[in-house]
C-alpha cells in the first residue's frame, strides 16, 4: 500500500467516526474524519485526500451534494458512499453519481476496508 | 310512510357501504402509517447497529491470538445477534417502501435458494424443493425472495421441530405458480381470517408484520397471494403471477427449451 495514503470519513454519527476510523488506522491508513459537509470542505482546502467516505444524510449539505462540489477540485480523489435509508431518493440518486460504490448500514466494515485498501493500491 | 322507508332502507344500505368503505380507508391509512414508521425506525436502528458491527469487527481483529475461546466465543454470539436484528430491520424498512419494483426477468431456483439461504431453520425441519427448471419470474428478485423469506420462515417456526416445508413452483402460458406448504400445526379460521392484519400475531416476540409484507411485496410485482390451511394439516401459501405475452413471447432460455421439447 502506498505509504500515507488519506482517507476522509463525513458522517454526522460520532459513533461510525470512532470506530471506522481506528478500523481503517489500523489497516495502516491516515484517517481524518469531519461531521458535516461544511467541515469536510474545510478539510480538503487544507489538503487532498485519496478516498472521501461520505454519508448522505448530513446536517446541511447532504452527502451528494458535497460529492458534486468537491469533485472538479480534487479530480483524483475517490468517493464511496454510506447510507441508512436504502430507501430514499438520495439513495437511489447516489448509485447515478459517479462513486465507486453505495454501502448499507449496517455496513460490512471488511467491505468497506477491501474497497478502500484496493482504490488506494490502485 | 312507505316512501320513509324506501328511502330509510336505501339509506341503511347506503350507510352499510359507506362504513364499509371508511374501514378500507382506515385500514389502508393504518397501514400507510405503520410502513412509515417501520421504515423510519429501521433506518434510525441501522445506526447504532453499525457502529457495533464496526466494533466487534475491531476487537476481532485486535484480539490477541492467546485470548480465551469464550471471549472469541461471546464476539461471536454478539455478531449473530446483530445479523438478526439487521434482518429484521431489512424486512421493516420494506413495509414503508413506495420504490417501484426494479423487474426483470428473475430465475425462480435463484429466489428461491436465496430465501431460503436468509431464514433461520431448526436443522430437523426438511426442505423439498420442485421448481420447474429454468422457470423465470418477471418481478423484482430482492423483493419476491423477502417476500418468500417471511413465508418460510413461518413454516419453520410453525413446524419448530419435527417437519417439513414444500416449495414448488409451477407454470403455464399464462401464469407462474408459487406454492410453500408445510406440515405443521395449521391455523384456526380465526387466525387465518387475520393473516394479513399488519400488527396480527399469535407468538409472543413476533412482530406480526410478515404476511403484511408478504402481500405488500407481492402485489408491488403483480402477483396474489392465497393462504389454505386447517388446524392439524398444515399451511399453503400460494403466490400467483400473470405471465405477460412479453414474458412468453421472449425468446427467454424457458420458451427455447420448450419450444425445442415441443417440437
Ligand atoms: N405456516 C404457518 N403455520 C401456522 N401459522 C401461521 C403460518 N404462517 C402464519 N401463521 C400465523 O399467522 C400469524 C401472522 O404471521 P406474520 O404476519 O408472518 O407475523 P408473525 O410471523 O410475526 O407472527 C402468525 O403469528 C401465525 O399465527
Ligand atoms: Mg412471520
Amino acid at each position: 500500500m502506498e505509504k500515507n495514503s488519506r482517507v476522509l470519513l463525513v458522517d454526522d454519527n460520532l459513533g461510525m467516526l470512532e470506530t471506522l476510523s481506528d478500523i481503517l488506522e489500523s489497516h495502516g491508513l491516515k484517517v481524518d474524519t469531519a461531521t458535516n459537509g461544511q467541515e469536510a470542505t474545510q478539510k480538503f482546502q487544507v489538503q487532498s485526500y485519496d478516498v472521501a467516505v461520505v454519508d448522505i444524510v448530513l446536517p446541511g449539505i447532504s452527502g451528494l451534494e458535497l460529492i458534486r462540489k468537491l469533485r472538479p477540485d480534487h479530480p483524483d480523489t475517490r468517493f464511496i458512499v454510506i447510507t441508512a435509508y436504502t430507501d430514499t431518493k438520495l439513495a437511489r440518486e447516489a448509485h447515478e453519481e459517479n462513486v465507486v460504490g453505495v454501502l448499507y448500514k449496517p455496513l460490512d466494515p471488511d467491505k468497506l476496508v477491501t474497497m478502500v485498501k484496493g482504490l488506494v493500491n490502485g | 310512510m312507505k316512501k320513509r322507508t324506501r328511502s330509510g332502507k336505501t339509506k341503511a344500505a347506503d350507510g352499510q357501504l359507506a362504513l364499509q368503505l371508511g374501514e378500507e380507508r382506515l385500514k389502508a391509512e393504518r397501514l400507510a402509517t405503520i410502513g412509515l414508521l417501520a421504515s423510519r425506525l429501521s433506518g434510525e436502528l441501522r445506526q447504532p447497529l453499525s457502529v457495533i458491527r464496526n466494533a466487534i469487527y475491531f476487537l476481532n481483529i485486535h484480539l490477541s491470538t492467546d485470548v480465551d475461546d469464550k471471549v472469541r466465543k461471546h464476539l461471536g454470539i454478539m455478531l449473530r445477534e446483530i445479523n438478526g436484528a439487521t434482518r429484521l430491520v431489512g424486512n421493516l424498512s420494506y413495509l414503508g417502501s413506495t420504490r417501484p419494483p426494479e423487474r426483470g426477468m428473475s430465475d425462480i431456483e435463484v429466489i428461491v435458494a436465496a430465501a431460503l439461504d436468509h431464514i433461520v431453520r431448526p436443522p430437523e425441519v426438511r426442505i423439498r424443493l420442485a421448481i420447474k427448471p429454468d422457470a423465470m419470474l418477471f418481478c423484482d428478485p430482492s423483493q419476491v425472495r423477502l417476500a418468500l423469506a417471511n413465508i418460510i420462515s413461518n413454516s419453520a417456526q410453525a413446524l419448530q421441530s419435527e417437519g417439513e416445508i414444500k416449495v414448488i413452483c409451477t407454470q403455464t402460458a399464462t401464469e407462474t405458480r408459487i406454492e410453500v406448504t408445510d406440515n405443521g400445526p395449521g391455523m384456526t379460521r380465526d387466525v387465518l381470517a387475520q393473516v394479513f392484519e399488519p400488527l396480527f400475531t399469535t407468538a409472543e416476540h413476533r412482530t406480526g408484520l410478515g404476511m403484511t409484507i408478504v402481500r405488500h411485496l407481492v402485489g408491488a410485482n403483480g402477483g396474489t397471494v392465497e393462504v389454505k390451511s386447517e388446524p392439524g394439516k398444515g399451511t399453503t401459501v400460494l403466490l400467483r403471477f400473470a405471465r405477460f405475452e412479453h414474458e412468453t413471447g421472449f425468446p427467454t432460455k424457458t420458451n427455447s427449451a420448450h419450444q425445442a421439447k415441443e417440437g
